[in-house]
Formats: structure tokens, C-alpha cells, sequence
């Protein structure tokens, strides 16, 4: 996690613990301000920092720019509803096994598209996206354009069925939990000192006996394995599901966005960028169509551009590395 | 004993024979100075035998293993370190932690590799800027971590390009005392490619001498410097030790 250098000091020390504390104790609190639409803002954000923060494993710490990671998202969503559908299923499985699936397709993808470097990567993925909603859109076994639908089932945590967001809030929370730790694991291993170093130079990387390749496949297939889950969690949520609302490459533009407004190279860069970035685009949605109707539906994404811009010509490393270089910590810490 | 053993090594880029033939053999323990003109094919040679480059023909054995055409990695693994011509730490990662990518080579704990590059870091002199960025040392920092990193990979074999180059004398002889400590008292073995002949010429057991691809002179300084073929086609004059 990124701390400022002096953390050692015993009052900055305190300082921290208190902030961290009084944070997470608003983030348990917020469902109990009875506000639908904040908990409903919220949920998503935390939805899209369980992406962005496993995103930015390839994009970040490895320098891979994925426009690709909405197939494994979609291929999760999909593994939960037909699990659920044809084997009556709990989603709690269903979402397991949709990891393990969006890892396997990750793992498949990373051979043929690891051939690829910078931008040529990135639109390797794109097209790699694009066929994977091709092959759904036309595949009648899964529902084709139509989708699929969830049964109605009663409200109960083991179906994970309920009506408002008030559970799907502390479930996808408890999930960012655990692959912020998980992930944090393997940031602090040699993989993630593998992933940086390859970031930063593959031929100097090779010369410490790094095998790029391998690392690549390895950070695509972790990252798999986390959006295949949130697709999991999608389904669930939502109930419904097609290939054009879980497969479009919009989803890692904005997974992108969340991340690098918050900062690349920071691990918690993608969680705050989410928080910030999710529910102002979710609010305007709202906003928008309720003033002018269907009139300005994609009014977020101009606002998406909007924030995307600003950030690029003023805070190229991000919020966190601009809060880095204009000392703002040392000066809380009253230095 | 053998450590390394290069034969009839090719490589041709386009119409350009880079490396045409060159055949030598390291004995361990040896500090060999690589020499000639800017466009011999020095580099070319160095990256053939790491399997940076591929080559058209001939082999590389090292440790009695054909180690032809292998990835860089494998031969990273096996025993060859290497610095770059160009510096290329990275940048973006602090002195320790590009000194301890090179020592996660040989183990897998992070906390050891980190005492180890602690250790290596120490021995190049850069202990102290530990916890800067790499892209902020200047270039004799830089240079040393290069060399710091190839250390911490605890290679048999190093391949040095270039290291002292944009030195000024007194950091020249401070690297040299270093390299002849690596070289006799961690026994490793060291061919270094140097333009500036005062050190070269000093260090090395035997120079071996390159002019537009192929091997032109192998043997002691002395013998070297008085050739007939190196000194028209490197040293220009009769150099003097």
C-alpha cells in the first residue's frame, strides 16, 4: 500500500491509524443512511475498484494496457447465470467457478496476445475483446443477442437474491477486502518485483534472468481471475445479462479511467480513483435523465472525456501523485 | 578450466557482416579486456553470447553446455551477467530495489534478496542512496548500479560494456579497484569491452581485439599494444604501457 516515507515516526503513526479507522468506519456506516442511491453509487464504485485494483496488476505494475479484460468479465457473468440456470447453482459457487474460468480464458488469450508490445498489445486485446462478444452475440446455446435471464428467486443469502443494494453493498465490499490482500501478497513477492522491473525494461529484465513472457501471462491470468469473479457479481446484482452489456470495450475504459485518475503506480491508486470517478459519472447519469430524459443518455461519458483530460494535462501520475509531489501528507502530519 | 567457449561465431545485419567468425575460448578466473574500433562488432559479440541476439552460425558453450540461440534469461540464469552500453536501470524503481531484482535471481525470498542486494550495494558504494529513484543518480551512480545489479545475480561470468566510459580519472580508478576485487577475490570471471586504454590496459590478463567483425589480436597487453594490425587499425600510434 502506498504510505509517505516518514511513517515511521510514532504521532504520524497514530495520525494514520485514526485516519484509516474513521475511513473505514464511514464506509460501514454508509447503507445505514438509508440513502438507496448514495449505497447504490457506492456498491458500484467498490465494483469497479475490485476491477481497476486487478487491472492495474497488468497495467500498472506491468505496463500492459488492456483493453481486452471485459471478455473475462463477461465470460464470468455468463459462467454464474447458466451455472444457476441449468445446475440450479448458489452464485456463491457460481462466482468461484467464474474466476477460475476468466482466469483459464486470461491464461488461454496471454499466449497469442503476449506476442504483441505496447500500443500493438493494447489493440490486440481490443480485437481479442471484440471476438469474444462476437462468438457470444451469435452463440444460441448462451442465448445469443437476447441474453439470459435469471429465475426469480426468494430473497436469501444463499441465492444472493434481494431487491435493494443493501447486501450487494457488504458482499462486494468483503470481496475487495480479500483481493486487496491477496493482491498486496503478490505485489510484495518476487512477482511483484518481476512485473515492475518488466514495466520498466524488459532487456534489462532478461539480464537478471526475468522471463518476461512468463510474468505477463502469469499478471493477465490473476487479473482474469478477479474480473471473471466481478462478472460473477454482475449477474447476481443485475439478473440480466447480454453480450452487450457485459462485453463492450467501454467497461476497461472506464476501469482505465478509474485507475489512472487515482494514480497507476500506486496500489490503492485505483481504488480511490473508482470512488471518485464512479459515482460522479453514476450521479450525472441520473441527473441528466431525469431533467432532459433519454435526451443526453450518454452524457457521462463527455464527462468521462472531461475528467480524462483534466487529469492527463494536470496530473499526469495521477491524484496520488499529485498529493505526493505537492508534499500534502508531510504537511498533515504537521512537518 | 574452459568457463566459456565462443566458435566461429557469425552474425550478419543485412549486407553488414557484423561478427564474422570469431572464435575464442575464457579460461575462469580471466580478466579479458574486448577492444576496436567503434562499429567492430564489440557489442554485437556480447550480445550474441547472452542471446540478445541470434546468431547465423557458430556456437556458444558455456560450462560445457551449448548455450546457442538460448533466450537471455536462461543464460542469466545459468551463470552470465551482464551490464548495458546504454544504461537502462530502472528508472523508476529505488537503487535497492533495482539491486535486489538482481539478487531475487538466485532466490526467491524477498527478505534475502534484499540482504544480499543490501551487501552488493554496499561493495559498489552506493549504500547510501538506497532509497532514491534510480533515474535520479547521475551517470557514474548509474554506471555502478549496472554493475551493482549484475553483481547481486552472483554471476560465474560478466560481461561489462562499456562501464567506465563518462568517468572522470579518479572514479576510473576507483571502478578498477573494484573490478580487480570482484574478479580476485569473488573469483569472477570478467570481459569487459573499454575504449579508454589506460585502464584497459592495466586491468586485463589478455585483450582480445575486434576490427570490422573479426578477431584480429588475442593475447597479453604488451604483446597487443606492439602489433602491427592493432595498431593500424585501433591504437593509431605505438602506445607506450
Amino acid at each position: 500500500m502506498w504510505m509517505p516515507r516518514d511513517i515511521r515516526t510514532s504521532v504520524a503513526n497514530k495520525r494514520w491509524i485514526g485516519f484509516i479507522s474513521i475511513t473505514i468506519i464511514v464506509i460501514l456506516m454508509i447503507p445505514f443512511l438509508g440513502n438507496i442511491f448514495l449505497t447504490h453509487g457506492m456498491m458500484l464504485a467498490f465494483l469497479y475498484a475490485f476491477m481497476a485494483l486487478a487491472w492495474n496488476l497488468l497495467c500498472g505494475y506491468c505496463g500492459y494496457f488492456s483493453l481486452g479484460h471485459q471478455a473475462f468479465f463477461g465470460v464470468g457473468a455468463y459462467v454464474t447465470m447458466i451455472l444457476m440456470l441449468s445446475l440450479d447453482l448458489t452464485p456463491w459457487v457460481g462466482m468461484i467457478v467464474s474466476g477460475i474460468a476468466g482466469a483459464a480464458l486470461a491464461f488461454a488469450a496471454g499466449f497469442p496476445l503476449f506476442r504483441t508490445k505496447s500500443h500493438w498489445f493494447t489493440l490486440a486485446t481490443l480485437a481479442f475483446g471484440e471476438l469474444i462478444k462476437l462468438i457470444f452475440i451469435n452463440w444460441d446455446l448462451v442465448g445469443a443477442a437476447n441474453g439470459l435471464e435469471m429465475p426469480i428467486k426468494e430473497e436469501s443469502l444463499y441465492w444472493l437474491s434481494y431487491a435493494r443494494p443493501f447486501v450487494y453493498y457488504y458482499v462486494i465490499l468483503g470481496f475487495l477486502a480479500v483481493e486487496f490482500i491477496i493482491l498486496r501478497l503478490i505485489i510484495k513477492s518476487k512477482i511483484g518485483y518481476c512485473l515492475r522491473a518488466i514495466r520498466e525494461s524488459e532487456t534489462t529484465a532478461m539480464s537478471v534472468g526475468i522471463n518476461p513472457y512468463k510474468y505477463k501471462i502469469i499478471a493477465m491470468t490473476i487479473s482474469g481471475f478477479f474480473f471473471g469473479i466481478a462478472g460473477g457479481f454482475y449477474t447476481v446484482k443485475y439478473k440480466f445479462i447480454d453480450p452487450f452489456s457485459t462485453m463492450d470495450w467501454i467497461l476497461p475504459t472506464e476501469i482505465a479511467l478509474c485507475a489512472i485518475v487515482g494514480g497507476l503506480y500506486w496500489f490503492i491508486g485505483p481504488i480511490l480513483g473508482a470512488i471518485i470517478v464512479t459515482p460522479t459519472s453514476y450521479y450525472v447519469r441520473a441527473f441528466f435523465s431525469a431533467r432532459f430524459g433519454g435526451r443526453f443518455f450518454a452524457l457521462h461519458r463527455l464527462i468521462y472525456g472531461l475528467i480524462l483530460l483534466i487529469v492527463i494535462l494536470k496530473l499526469p501520475d495521477g491524484l496520488l501523485g499529485w498529493i505526493e509531489r505537492k508534499g500534502i501528507i508531510k504537511k498533515l502530519e504537521g512537518k | 578450466m574452459i568457463i566459456l567457449s565462443v566458435r566461429n561465431l557469425v552474425k550478419c545485419f543485412g549486407g553488414l557482416v557484423a561478427v564474422n567468425n570469431v572464435s575464442f575460448d575464457v579460461k575462469k578466473g580471466e580478466f579479458i579486456g574486448l577492444i576496436g574500433p567503434n562499429g567492430a562488432g564489440k557489442t554485437t559479440l556480447f550480445n550474441l553470447i547472452c542471446g540478445y541476439l541470434k546468431p547465423d552460425r557458430g556456437t556458444v558453450i558455456f560450462k560445457n553446455k551449448n548455450i546457442t540461440k538460448k533466450p537471455p534469461y536462461v543464460s542469466a540464469r545459468m551463470g552470465i551477467g551482464r551490464t548495458f552500453q546504454i544504461v537502462s536501470p530502472f528508472v523508476n524503481l529505488t537503487v535497492l530495489e533495482n539491486a535486489l531484482l538482481g539478487s531475487l535471481m538466485k532466490t526467491s525470498g524477498v527478505d534475502e534478496a534484499r540482504k544480499r542486494a543490501i551487501e552488493t550495494l554496499k561493495l559498489v558504494g552506493l549504500y547510501d542512496k538506497r532509497s532514491l529513484k534510480a533515474g535520479s543518480l547521475n551517470i557514474a551512480q548509474r554506471k555502478r548500479l549496472e554493475l551493482a545489479r549484475a553483481l547481486a545475480s552472483e554471476p560465474d561470468l560478466l560481461f561489462l560494456d562499456e562501464i567506465l566510459a563518462g568517468l572522470n580519472p579518479v572514479e576510473i580508478d576507483e571502478s578498477l579497484e573494484l573490478l580487480r576485487k570482484i574478479n580476485k577475490e569473488y573469483g569472477i570471471t570478467v570481459i569487459m569491452i573499454e575504449h579508454i586504454m589506460r585502464a584497459v590496459m592495466r586491468i586485463s590478463e589478455r585483450i582480445i581485439v575486434l576490427h570490422e567483425g573479426r578477431k584480429i589480436a588475442d593475447g597479453p597487453p604488451t604483446r597487443v599494444a606492439d602489433d602491427e594490425k592493432v595498431i593500424k587499425a585501433y591504437l593509431g600510434e605505438r602506445y607506450v604501457l
